[in-house]
């Protein structure tokens, strides 16, 4: 039996974060300042603005699945106000899909310091009512597991055979309609915004581990030599059996930080279609 | 008047900030460089995306932001964090004198053992950094940035005809200009060419806005759907013409001397144009590794962002969102609309705020902290991997 954070809807959760999200890169130092006031996890990303339309709804679309996922308990938007993907529309969509949810913006309240100011407090009050939930006792069957499968390798087959065994969901990566020609680390977002609250990494043999800013990414090496090189920065590597793989991610699941939020490594990358305009 | 100061670098250049740099070469260092740029007082780091895997054009571009900043003359001590190596970009470095070294994860076996040993390097890189000191500059040592981002109605009016009068008193003394964000200067770069020192150098003005236009038309998208932007709308702008014809404002009056690709260095003292997207980050950061030593940043709307290396000053095209958004700003230049002040009053007031920040005086962006980094792709990771994407037509 595994515990996890439980939503209303009754999804699990194996993380229990307040995500401030900015809608802009020009949000993110305000939004990193909040969230480091009030310990909550913020999103350091490259988006938001002089998209092509494709690219705006897209990452509009990954913003909203991320705050909506179930490893984050709630949501502070920040926005800056002139952005294309405007702030304001993307915590509109967060809320009307169920998710507990507050917006600052830079330009509406005063300048990024009113917003820190704002944002500190309805960020305090945000914790404080997501704080009063603890884990309680699910079965495996409510996991929903995502697996990027960069490389060939026999045990990500077995590891699927092992999570159906034990009723739990799972989900390949470039089998997402937008993860399919992204690199590893950007189908990760896909996997999210999917609803999966933990993600078994395979990355090609030439690319490192990465981790997610919310949520456990077990990531397992390979026989490269770079992969072999940056042992340290796995969860499990070339030799673990598919079991200890299943096990790895019920762990993280259940509340152990894997090697990534340990480390402080996270990536957030979306694939693009076009060039910034 | 302040008297301009800056740091004489060992090959010559003058820098006007004394950081010291914690560079990421690699998507997988961003997480350890921030760890030891945030355990060393006074460094800073940035945090990007590349991978290392794209188009060999975007191999090119992302090279020459990463050697820029590296090279930077505003920074005094570089500590490169990579892979697996380092492109050569530390022997640039050395080569300038800035004080460099580099790591790598798979050298030190991951992202612990390189942070531990980041921290000791970036101490010994924060101390040697410390000794340089302030002297006298020439205001021909000065490369200054033109942007412009949250436009609205008034940019065109007010600060951005100011700007224009500071970049000219720049240039009329023998300094540099950099004028970009080329999809924000469709429709004014026959005016633009018009003032080209030669003929060549006007067709390749009038070349960087045709490349632009045709790429965007061989992607299949519309060019009004991200520009211009929401907020630029709703501060009264309506095309992405008149948004140009504003925003070219900001490059003055003085000769077109040459053109630049995105981060190219700026070797040539006059106005210059840079290929850049109108995205202000990805502008910001092409400006900066091409050189410029501070960016004067024109807004209608008011935006806090800044560049982890370069002072970034503020002007407020109207003096309602100025008061509104004070701590963000640096300068007024609403007063122009109020009848308040001339063009030429507030041009003169821009140059003498550059002079003082290049000098020492931080700008808001700094005081804030605001280091946005992003590198421009032209081919998307997405499509890179997809040969079979309609390439550029021509």
């Amino acid at each position: 039996v595994l515990t996890a954070f439980v939503r209303a809807g009754g999804r699990a959760g194996a993380r229990n974060h307040l995500l401030v999200l900015p809608s802009v890169i020009c949000a993110t130092r305000v939004a990193g300042e909040i969230a480091e006031r009030v310990g909550a996890v913020s999103l350091l990303h490259q988006h938001g603005c002089s998209l092509v339309r494709d690219d705006a709804a897209r990452t509009a679309q990954a913003f909203e699945g991320l705050a909506c996922s179930p490893n984050v308990g709630a949501v502070l938007v920040v926005s800056l106000g002139c952005e294309t993907v405007q702030g304001g529309t993307v915590a509109q969509e967060i809320a009307r899909r169920g998710q507990r949810m507050e917006f600052v913006g830079i330009q509406r309240d005063g300048g990024s310091d009113a917003a820190v100011v704002a944002g500190e407090a309805v960020g305090r009050s945000l914790l404080a009512e997501i704080g009063g939930e603890s884990r309680i006792a699910v079965p495996p069957a409510r996991m929903v597991l995502g697996i990027e499968a960069s490389r060939d390798d026999p045990r990500i087959a077995e590891l699927i055979a092992l999570a159906r065994t034990e009723g739990a969901t799972v989900v390949i990566g470039d089998e997402l309609p937008w993860a399919r020609p992204g690199a590893g680390s950007q189908q990760h977002v896909a996997l999210v915004a999917a609803g999966c609250q933990v993600i078994v990494s395979f990355p090609a043999l030439d690319q490192v581990a990465t981790g997610f800013p919310t949520g456990p990414v077990v990531a397992v090496g390979g026989e490269s030599p770079l992969q072999r090189a940056l042992e340290a920065d796995f969860d499990l590597q070339a030799g673990a059996t598919s079991r200890e793989i299943w096990d790895a991610a019920c762990d993280a699941f259940d509340g152990a930080p894997c090697a990534a939020e340990l480390q402080g490594r996270s990536t957030f990358a979306l694939p693009r279609l076009a060039m910034t305009l | 008047v302040t008297e301009l100061t800056g740091y004489r670098r060992p090959d010559g250049r003058f820098g006007f900030r004394n950081h010291v740099l914690v560079l990421p070469l690699h998507v997988a260092a961003c997480g350890a460089a921030r760890r030891i740029a945030d355990g060393t007082p006074g460094a800073v780091s940035v945090a990007h995306d590349w991978n290392g895997q794209g188009s060999r054009e975007d191999r090119t571009r992302v090279r020459r932001v990463l050697s820029g900043f590296a090279t930077h003359p505003n920074v005094a001590a570089t500590l490169l964090v990579g892979l697996e190596g380092d492109d050569g970009i530390a022997a640039e470095a050395r080569e300038r004198g800035i004080a460099t070294e580099l790591l790598t994860l798979v050298g030190h076996g991951g992202t612990e053992a390189v942070v531990s040993a980041g921290l000791g390097a970036c101490a010994q890189l924060a101390a040697s950094a410390a000794a340089h000191r302030r002297e006298p500059a020439p205001l021909s040592a000065v490369c200054l940035g033109l942007e412009c981002g949250g436009s609205d109605a008034l940019s065109g009016i007010t600060a951005n005809p100011a700007l224009g009068v500071a970049s000219d008193l720049l240039v009329a003394v023998g300094g540099t200009s950099i004028l970009a964000e080329t999809s924000e200067l469709i429709g004014a770069e026959h005016l633009l060419a018009a003032r080209a020192v030669t003929p060549e150098v006007g067709r390749a003005v009038i070349a960087i806005i045709d490349r632009f236009e045709r790429d965007v038309r061989a992607l299949g998208v519309d060019l009004r759907d991200g520009q211009p932007v929401p907020g630029n709308m709703a501060g009264g702008l309506t095309t992405i013409e008149e948004k140009s014809l504003g925003a070219a404002k900001k490059g003055g009056s003085a000769p077109v001397t040459g053109t630049l690709d995105f981060a190219q260095p700026a070797l040539t003292p006059g106005l210059n144009v840079m290929d850049t997207p109108g995205n202000d980050i990805e502008q910001m950061v092409g400006m900066v590794a091409g050189g410029a030593h501070i960016v004067a940043f024109t807004t209608g709307r008011g935006t806090p962002t800044g560049s982890p290396i370069a002072p970034c000053l503020k002007i407020a095209s109207n003096s309602a969102m100025f008061e509104r958004l004070r701590g963000d700003l640096d300068l007024d230049a609403g007063t122009i609309a109020d009848g308040h002040e001339s063009l030429q009053e507030v041009g003169r007031r821009i140059h003498d705020a550059i002079v003082e920040c290049l000098s020492g005086r931080l700008s808001a962006a700094e005081r804030h902290g605001n280091r946005e980094f992003a590198i421009s792709r032209v081919h998307p990771l997405e499509i890179a991997a997809h040969p079979a994407a309609p390439p550029a037509a021509g």
